[in-house]
């Protein structure tokens, strides 16, 4: 399948300039910045380091859901920006080994205060705790159970989301049409694989900061919002890479369904984060309302608000449009509201845990920088390496003239 | 005949090919009242047509503020007090309206409880709002139009011919030049059509 229009297929490290080099340097620095903060104030560093390691996992993780479920529906439109989908799910081998700081076995009774359900002296008289044991330790005396399910979290992250994605490359140079149907056929289960991971990785690491509360919504609330800022996320990648004059082939008809997809899962975060809220809301059981009773307080309640009005009202009116998804600069702009206030909804779902008001004080602050800084810039340095070492799209793909002719 | 009113003039043409070109020229040359009929949709058709965005959406916008609007003032006047400005009425509807309780210990104005029955009833007269606006803007229901004097049309039109039908309402429309527009485009069975 040859392009009708000339565009260059691929993106030299060398156009980029030193831009790899100077993201692993800014990403070290903020590493080191974070590692002080956990000498200083360990527990503050938990929270900062299970924020900023959640804000780019969702982000990867939403990638990884669109990548999969394209391929499950046979989509055409996406072969162009398919790439760009396979390069971010590419960072989950770093993203795995981000985690090492909050693993038990590593972070010991460091991470009581983020966890306490590791912490015995508070598990052991709570008969709250022993009903739910089982689901951490499979009746050992360690966290058996919860090692198990991270082990299948990365696994299917890192693993399957490398074999797609070689699979991609192969046919790049074989161009056989075979691998889309192979990708095909194993998309399918993926996509169980893939909402076990989300669902349980949420609750493992951010429902289980309380672990006497539990919604049933938790982890699809935390799908809808991944999935949301991930095509925010390839919003922004794609822009980028058309304002530097590649993927050329990328039209407005590509923006408007990435557009339409952005806005779709601004209604359906709302719809799941308002389900919730309601059911807890009235049925009113003590063990329950606490989530909500703890971001109630007068410090946090404007985030709360904010949240209403940021997550579902801002960008439903702005993206509502044909118009705001065809023209670019207002596609980028809410591109990066979604990102930002997604970030705002971790930020709303971790902290209130930790500290009585939204606004940290300025350790906190150059901590919860350092550690955004120092994930984010060494996963853009990664993606950004990713980006260089493979075609820009899926030139043999056999679908890939009905994503160029794409009508919508 | 000839002197019956007249609609307009039809060609028959061959392929779907043949008619999207048609209409481009059609398009091109200004005309605005005019159609293309087809047993199947055509995709693109309305690029070649150049009939521009359609006006549901609007529709569907007002009808979904329309179902929003409803829904928050039916909720919020019947679970209010009455407000202080309507205490001195003694007797009529008004009173009826407002109609406090309180359920679940939740304040009379319980915004969350309310939000499900606006969701609906947005979505339910947006919903209205569409088919409304696409019966608007085709002009429906009509138990009969001139095309369908047009005996050739009647019988092939919904089977496996493709008709161009530029209207005698048009502007540009002159019968014996639109005649031989329509045969230069490749029309055949060119028939002036009475009203």
């Amino acid at each position: 399948m040859e392009a009708k229009v000339q565009d260059r297929v691929s993106l030299k490290k060398e156009d980029l300039g030193g831009t790899i080099t100077a993201l692993w340097v800014i990403g070290i620095i903020g590493l080191i910045g974070a590692a002080i903060g956990c000498h200083l104030n360990p527990k503050a560093f938990n929270f900062s380091w299970l924020f900023s390691f959640m804000v780019f996992y969702t982000m990867a993780a939403g990638c990884f859901f669109w990548l999969i479920v394209q391929h499950a529906t046979n989509s055409g439109w996406n072969t162009l920006v398919r790439r760009q989908l396979e390069n971010v799910v590419g960072v989950f081998p770093y993203l795995a080994l981000f985690f090492i700081p909050l693993l038990p076995i590593v972070g010991g009774d460091r991470l009581h205060s983020l966890w306490p359900w590791l912490d015995p002296a508070v598990t052991d008289h709570d008969p709250l705790y022993h009903a739910k044991a089982g689901y951490f330790t499979m009746g050992f005396d360690w966290p058996a159970f919860f090692y198990v399910r991270l082990a299948f979290y990365f696994t299917t992250f890192v693993l399957v989301g490398a074999w797609f994605r070689r699979r991609s490359l192969q046919q790049d140079s074989d161009g056989h049409p075979i691998h889309s149907v192979v990708m095909r056929k194993t998309s399918y289960g993926v996509i169980a694989l893939f909402a076990i991971s989300i669902s349980f990785s949420a609750i493992d690491w951010m429902m289980s900061m309380d672990y006497r509360w539990y919604s049933t919504m938790w982890g699809v609330y935390i799908f809808a919002g991944s999935a949301g800022s991930a095509m925010a996320l390839l919003a922004i990648i794609l822009h980028a890479l058309k304002a530097k004059g590649y993927l050329q082939l990328v039209t407005e008809e590509h923006f408007h369904i990435v557009g339409k997809l952005m806005f779709a899962f601004t209604i359906f975060w709302s719809y799941i984060a308002f389900s919730q809220f309601m059911l807890i809301w009235y049925a009113n059981i003590p063990e329950e309302t606490i989530f909500y009773k703890i971001r109630n307080t007068p410090e946090w309640f404007p985030l709360s608000i904010g949240l209403l009005l940021g997550h579902f009202i801002i960008p439903f009116l702005w993206l509502l449009g044909q118009a705001a998804k065809k023209t670019p600069w207002r596609l980028i702009a809410g591109a990066s509201w979604m990102i930002f206030i997604h970030m705002c909804d971790l930020y709303w779902i971790i902290m209130p845990v930790y500290q009585k008001s939204p606004i940290p004080d300025w350790k906190h602050f150059l901590l919860n920088g350092s550690c955004l800084l120092g994930i984010g810039c060494i996963i853009a340095a990664v993606f950004l390496r990713n980006l260089t070492k493979a075609n820009l799209y899926p030139v043999k793909d056999p679908r890939l003239d009905e994503s160029i002719h794409l009508k919508n | 005949m000839s002197n019956a009113p007249v609609y307009g003039v039809g060609a028959e043409f061959k392929s779907a090919t043949e008619l999207y070109h048609a209409a481009e020229v059609v398009r091109d040359k200004g005309f605005k009242w005019w159609d293309t009929y087809s047993p199947y949709p055509i995709h693109g058709m309305e690029i070649a047509m150049g009939t521009g965005k359609s006006w549901v959406s609007t529709f569907v916008l007002c009808g979904g503020m329309m179902g929003f609007t409803l829904g928050i003032s039916l909720e919020s006047l019947t679970s209010i007090p009455r407000p202080e400005f309507l205490k001195d009425i003694q007797s009529g509807w008004l009173l009826d309206l407002f109609y406090p309780l309180i359920v679940h210990g939740k304040p009379y104005w319980a915004l969350p409880a309310f939000f499900p029955v606006m969701f609906e009833l947005t979505i339910l007269l947006s919903a209205f709002g569409a088919i409304l606006g696409m019966l608007i803007c085709n002009i429906l229901p009509r138990l009969n139009h001139p095309v369908f004097n047009w005996e050739l049309f009647c019988k092939r039109a919904s089977d496996d011919s493709f008709f161009l039908i530029i209207e005698a309402a048009d502007p540009l429309y002159a019968e014996e030049e639109t005649k031989k527009l329509l045969e230069e485009l490749g029309g055949t069975q060119i028939t002036v059509i009475s009203k």
